[in-house]
């Protein structure tokens, strides 16, 4: 779990091969399935959706895990259950509307102007970010960018754990708060 | 009776409230830095607090929101970055690496065959060494525009050599032969070469390779 001091995570992850990243991943997977399951079963009220979602969980997971930065891996998977609970609801309410005025299913459309909207958001991240205080920005850059765990931060900058812990999601509140305004 | 719950009280505070430890811990099992006892206890408490989900969700998009920015470095780290992550870099690497490869390989078989295949293809009507010869020349005569002196020198010493020869071949011999052998004859007039029109002229040089490495190969025949 925790990885090794001696070595940069980075330089680590990127000796790392395909199938040695295939393998992280199913690993992840298979670590965060339990909780993945009690956080679809608060969303979806049937076993069998909670199942069919981690299983495209686990299908996206393969295909498009490997441009995920490693420390954000289980935090992504959470966001891929949440979107894909969303679009099953969305999906569900959706063909019952189109039965009941066509009698058939419709084919969902991707929106274009989603891209531009990611793009604009990362943007406005970044902006957010730099206005963090630098002791909050110190403990994202650590954890998030260089891939250290909150006790190698604390012991490196000489803070309780707590703190570190605390500074990290307080910073994440802030930037929440920032988009959402 | 049952067993009271350690975590009740706790469990009741979460629907009012998450404590902050408890966010923290949400923190912790995202990052993957819960041990293994407080995982389990954690994915169990997941099941039952919808705050705890929620927030859950909260902390996931941000951390993975971050982790794109990441890879952008203009976010945090200098501006003499490149913006091209190391993944995307590696694979234009591999695909230019993939196709000088497949340019150099292309080249050689160019080459190969540039070189070779004259000299392994088998002429029109070979039977004999003689008719090798005589179904070359005739190959090269209908596509020669201006014909070298010294090709020109090579294929008079050729039809020499296929003349003398032709003395010793018997009147009856298959007419294939025969036909190739009078066509040689009229065809190595020199008027007539300066006259036929071809297309390709650039493979001068060639025809006079050609003509010797297969004298050379006739007399190594004729040897033994």
């Amino acid at each position: 779990m925790t990885p090794d001091p001696a070595l940069p995570a980075d330089e680590d992850l990127s000796a790392e091969t395909a199938t040695e990243g295939i393998a992280r991943r199913r690993r992840v997977f298979n670590d965060t399935k339990v909780g993945l399951r009690f956080f679809l079963s608060k969303r979806l009220p049937q076993e069998a959706d909670i199942d069919d979602c981690l299983q495209v969980v686990f299908v996206k997971l393969m295909e498009k895990g490997d441009g995920v930065a490693p420390p954000a891996l289980r935090s992504w998977l959470y966001r891929v259950a949440s979107n894909e609970s969303a679009r099953l609801w969305r999906t569900k309410a959706a063909a019952e509307k189109m039965y009941q005025k066509h009698g058939g299913v419709g084919i969902p459309v991707p929106d274009p102007t989603m891209t531009a909207m990611q793009a604009e958001a990362t943007e406005e991240l970044k902006k957010a970010l730099k206005e963090l205080p630098e002791s909050w920005q110190q403990i994202v850059s650590l954890r998030i960018y260089e891939n250290l765990t909150f006790q190698q931060i604390a012991n490196q900058l000489g803070i309780p754990l707590g703190t570190a812990l605390t500074r990290m999601r307080r910073a994440l509140e802030r930037l929440k708060n920032d988009l959402s305004k | 009776m049952n067993k009271p719950d350690p975590h009740s009280n706790e469990h009741e505070q979460d629907n009012v409230n998450l404590t902050e430890n408890c966010k923290n811990q949400c923190l912790q099992y995202l990052l993957d830095e819960l041990d293994p006892e407080q995982l389990a206890w954690f994915e169990e408490r997941l099941g039952k607090s919808d705050l705890l989900v929620n927030e859950l969700q909260r902390q996931a998009e941000m951390i993975v929101s971050l982790s794109e920015v990441s890879s952008q470095p203009n976010a945090i780290s200098g501006p003499g970055n490149s913006t091209i992550s190391p993944n995307e870099n590696g694979r234009s690497q591999k695909l230019l690496r993939r196709g000088f490869g497949i340019a150099i390989a292309v080249c050689a078989a160019v080459f190969v065959f540039r070189t070779w295949w004259p000299s392994i293809t088998p002429p029109q009507g070979s039977e004999s060494p003689d008719n090798k010869f005589a179904g070359r020349v005739i190959h090269d005569d209908a596509n020669m525009t201006q014909v070298s002196e010294a090709t020109l020198i090579a294929r008079a010493w050729a039809t020499a050599q296929v003349d003398d020869q032709d003395l010793s071949i018997t009147p009856n011999t298959s007419r294939d032969k025969t036909t190739d052998v009078q066509f040689i004859n009229t065809s190595t007039n020199e008027l007539e070469l300066e006259t036929v029109p071809t297309e390709e002229n650039s493979d001068d040089s060639f025809s006079w390779m050609f003509t010797a490495t297969f004298e050379i190969h006739e007399l190594e025949t004729n040897d033994g």
